[in-house]
């Protein structure tokens, strides 16, 4: 189980400091799909990054908190160190496909090169093959041998994800995969990473501003806000009566076909930057129910532990909204 | 409070000399061009000596109160000869910049939105480009003839080439900004939109490659000077002083030191100006422009 | 693959002809009728007839092109007036000098300019990398021939441990010790062009080290000298490679001034000898095999880049 603990990230320089993650905590069981919601700019990508060892050095960096992997601390040691210690149980797969991979290598050597730093000894182009079948792609042994621009972006998405099976991983960070390709594509993709979660008994951390997506992949959701967690929760539940006024605001939003003719209703105002985020709840400008304590102090959260929970002073139950 | 444009003027001034302020060392190149400048400027003001001034008595003498950086065979004052050579140095960098920009911006914006002309120019440019370039300015010697103002079109023809490539693909990547296609469908004439939209961008790629090949300049005259086929032996240019005093350089290594030390100085500035101001372009530039520089 | 080699090739032909006519051309492009332009002014009828005969100048010009470029295929670039010997024989006397010169300098530029720009660019924004930037963005300034003669003061006439002239044969006397004589032309001619590599493979690797596909092989785990080799350099030599061809055309030029510095006996210093006594043939011939030379290497870094990136298509 790979547990974050008040995770707090930073970027800038001595004299200029952001704080674009604050204090973020949540768990990601064996098994089990967590859904990592939130807008542009939330601090989705930076949590995953800091969670895998990839924060870009020197601008940016992990101001506290802590990662575990099965009880192990890993946090702020990068992939490489991760190796040498023998803890890297955590894998990750980007937004990118097209240019994930490197362009002048054959995919089938990127992935042996994947297997051989975990497993010196194995036969590693074998096991490739392995993995090329595994995540569905024909003709194996063939693709072995192709280059990355000979592939198409679903394929190459695959051939990631692959990579990322490599070490057999407890926990997958899947950093919007899907966003970059073909809707009948992406639908092929969350259909495989759903497959793979079950058979490898594996944890997916997936993030993702789409809640589509969500709602069909998930088994738990998070959403984030602003660089804070807001609510946390089972999907069903959390769809159905959502207890922060933000994911209230987002899923209104969303348009639906029966309002056809009907206006939308978008959550006013904007997204605060890193600096411009005052003290409080991030969300307090916007919100509908915000009242002065909102405004100041550290909100709590409410709700029961590992349940569904937000941090809002006056969370929404089950009540009857406009 | 200042009215609109001397706010503008002061921002302008900003963008272009603002990196300098945490850059020391580009800033000391700054500062030598200007010496250098002001030397060019204020040659029989700051020389003590005429550059041809002979003292047959203090011949090859080593620096001292009298001839601060020596004298050569002759006994003409290497500082005197080194501050009137800067003027030649500057009539080299600002003669073959000028040609360059003057035949090769016209070349490359012709040739991008006259595909038909641009072709057969671009053809030439090619061409011209497979000569290396020592050798195309030597060849431009032979037909013109030595003197320095033979050697700033030998060596301007170099960079013409180069110039043209540089402005032929940025105005291809401008002529399809959609923001110049908009100006077409509203019937925008081909002048108006090389002087609203092509010409102002092309500044700052133009003023980039306009101190590379001040700099470069300064090399290829040196060279040229020094093999006896650019400026004539009499004219104090610190490549014919390289030249001159090459069989005394183990009686004199003063002879070699300052002239030499003079168009490296030069030469680095300017590369170092350069750099700053191609680091200020702003990225779209850069990755139109790329970074193939010609010696 | 075949098709694009075919198609490159053709092009380096067309440029060939092209700057083959410039080159033809140029000669009748100095002011004054060519043949008292090569004989002097002191030349006698008889001598003007001959040679105008001989040279086939009372021909029309296109003509006269044809029998040139034709005999340039053969071989027959015709005869030095200075020496009267066939200027394809000069040429080739000065040949293993410049080619020997341009292969040592490709050595120190690669030896030099290519790990101490990886250096620069891993320790990127240290001390090393803005000392090491700095003295590439000098050394990029510095005139080869000052360069020369700075080493031939210090290592040739003040220490002795090269010689600072002359070049014997390595088929003569003293065999591959003679590569000694090139040793200081060499260093002097790779200076200015080890650190233009060098800032190229520093920028080249910077760019390459932000591509997501380095972010992959970080999250691998693989170590991060097999992510700087493997990876990033393998990328970033692309650029460098195209730049050698370029690159060489640099050291063709810079050697006409190096071999006059050192007294070498090759093609660039025949180059500027002619020059300087008119010997007009001699200079028509060396330019056109220079250009050719050039061409070649071009359309063979062209060609091998498709070794080298995959990516490339072959249309």
């Amino acid at each position: 189980m790979l547990s974050i603990d008040g995770l707090c990230v930073s970027v800038g320089t001595p004299d200029r400091v952001l704080d674009i993650v604050r204090s973020v905590s949540f768990d990601i069981r064996a098994g089990e799909v967590l859904g990592l919601v939130g807008e542009s700019g939330c601090g989705k990508s930076m949590t995953s990054l800091a969670v895998m060892g990839l924060l870009p050095r020197p601008e940016a960096w992990i101001a506290s908190g802590t990662i575990s992997l099965d009880g192990v601390d890993i946090t702020g040691l990068d992939p490489h160190q991760r190796v040498r210690k023998r803890c890297a149980g955590v894998s990750m797969i980007f937004q990118e496909p097209m240019t994930s991979l490197n362009p002048v290598v054959a995919i089938g050597n990127q992935i042996v090169e994947a297997i051989r730093v975990h497993d010196p000894d194995v036969d590693a182009r074998l096991r490739a093959r392995d993995l090329l079948d595994m995540v569905r792609i024909p003709d194996a042994e063939l693709q072995l041998n192709a280059y990355p621009h000979e592939l198409s972006g679903g394929m190459r998405q695959r051939v990631m994800i692959a990579i990322a099976l490599a070490c057999r991983p407890r926990t997958l960070i899947a950093d919007e995969p899907t966003t970059a390709l073909d809707v009948t594509v992406q639908r092929q993709i969350l259909g495989l990473l759903r497959e793979l979660c079950a058979d490898l008994d594996m944890g997916v951390l997936f993030i993702t501003h789409d809640l589509g997506v969500v709602s069909q992949l998930a088994d738990r959701v998070a959403v984030m806000y602003a660089g804070a967690l807001v609510e946390t929760g089972g999907v069903e539940e959390l769809f159905r009566s959502p207890m922060h006024p933000y994911t209230f605001g987002l899923m209104a939003a969303v348009p639906r076909p029966a309002e056809r003719h009907q206006r939308l209703h978008p959550i006013a105002g904007r997204a605060p930057k890193p600096d411009e985020v005052g003290e409080g709840c991030p969300f307090a400008p916007r919100c509908f129910r915000a009242e002065a304590v909102c405004r100041s102090g550290e909100v709590p959260f409410d709700g029961e532990g590992s349940g569904h929970r937000a941090r809002c002073h006056f969370p929404l139950r089950d009540e009857v909204l406009p | 409070m200042s009215g609109r444009s001397a706010r503008s003027q002061g921002s302008w001034l900003r963008t272009w000399l603002g990196p300098f302020a945490s850059r020391p060392l580009a800033s000391l190149g700054l500062l030598i061009l200007l010496v250098i400048i002001a030397f060019a400027i204020f040659a029989p003001w700051i020389a003590p000596y005429a550059p041809e001034h002979i003292e047959p008595v203090d011949r090859l003498d080593p620096p001292g109160a009298e001839h601060w950086l020596g004298t050569d065979h002759f006994g003409r004052d290497t500082f005197s000869r080194i501050v009137y050579g800067s003027r030649l140095a500057l009539l080299i960098g600002i003669g073959v910049v000028a040609f360059a920009m003057l035949t090769g911006v016209p070349i490359g914006i012709v040739s991008a939105l006259f595909p038909g002309a641009g072709r057969v120019l671009m053809r030439v440019v090619d061409v011209l480009m497979a000569f290396p370039s020592l050798l195309l300015a030597l060849g431009l010697i032979v037909i013109l003839g030595q003197g320095v103002f033979n050697a700033i079109l030998a060596i301007g023809v170099i960079y013409l080439t180069t110039t043209a490539r540089i402005v032929y693909g940025v105005a291809l990547r401008l002529r399809e900004e959609s923001y110049v296609e908009a100006a077409r469908s509203m019937g925008a004439g081909t002048v108006w939109m090389i002087r609203k939209h092509i010409l102002p961008n092309m500044i700052s790629p133009l003023l980039v490659q306009a101190s590379f090949v001040f700099a470069f300049a300064q090399l290829g005259a040196a060279a040229l000077d020094f093999l006896g086929l650019g400026a004539p032996p009499d004219v104090p240019s610190w490549g014919n002083m390289l030249a001159e005093s090459r069989i005394y350089i183990t009686r004199a290594p003063w002879l070699l030191l300052y002239p030499g030390l003079m168009i490296v100085l030069t030469a680095f500035s300017l590369n170092l100006v350069g750099d700053v101001l191609r680091d200020q372009m702003d990225p779209r530039f850069r990755e139109l422009v790329g970074n193939r520089q010609r010696r | 693959m075949w098709s694009y080699v075919f198609k490159r090739t053709g092009a380096a032909v067309a440029t060939l002809i092209a700057a083959s006519v410039i080159i033809f051309v140029f000669i009748h492009l100095i002011p004054g009728d060519p043949v008292y332009v090569m004989l002097g002014d002191e030349a006698t009828p008889q001598q003007v007839d001959a040679l105008r005969t001989r040279l086939g100048l009372d021909q029309p010009l296109l003509l006269q092109y044809f029998y040139w470029a034709v005999s340039a295929l053969r071989g027959d670039l015709g005869t030095s007036i200075f020496f009267g010997a066939p200027v394809l024989s000069i040429i080739a006397e000065g040949a293993e000098t410049s080619l020997l010169l341009a292969s040592i300098t490709m050595f120190w530029i690669v030896l030099f300019g290519v790990p101490i720009g990886v250096l620069a660019a891993v320790r990127q924004g240290s001390w090393i990398d803005q000392g090491l930037s700095g003295l590439a963005m000098l050394l990029a300034s510095v005139p080869t021939f000052w360069v020369g003669l700075y080493l031939i003061l210090v290592f040739a006439a003040g220490l002795g441990w090269f010689p600072s002239s002359g070049y014997p044969s390595i088929f003569e006397d003293g065999g591959l010790s003679n590569l000694r004589y090139l040793v200081l032309p060499s260093l002097a001619l790779a200076a200015p062009n080890a650190a233009l590599i060098l800032r190229l493979t520093r920028s080249s690797m910077l760019d390459v080290s932000r591509e997501d596909y380095v972010r992959t092989a970080r999250a691998k785990g693989i170590s991060p000298r097999r992510v700087v080799l493997g990876h990033i350099l393998r990328n970033a030599l692309l650029a460098v490679v195209s730049a050698f061809g370029f690159t060489f055309a640099a050291l063709i030029s810079e050697a006409v001034v190096t071999e006059t510095v050192f007294a070498l006996p090759g093609i660039g210093r025949t180059v500027v000898q002619s020059i300087l006594r008119r010997d007009y043939p001699v200079i028509q011939g060396v330019i056109l095999v220079i250009v050719c030379l050039y061409l070649v290497i071009n359309l063979l870094v062209d060609i091998s880049y498709r070794f080298l990136d995959p990516r490339v298509e072959f249309e």
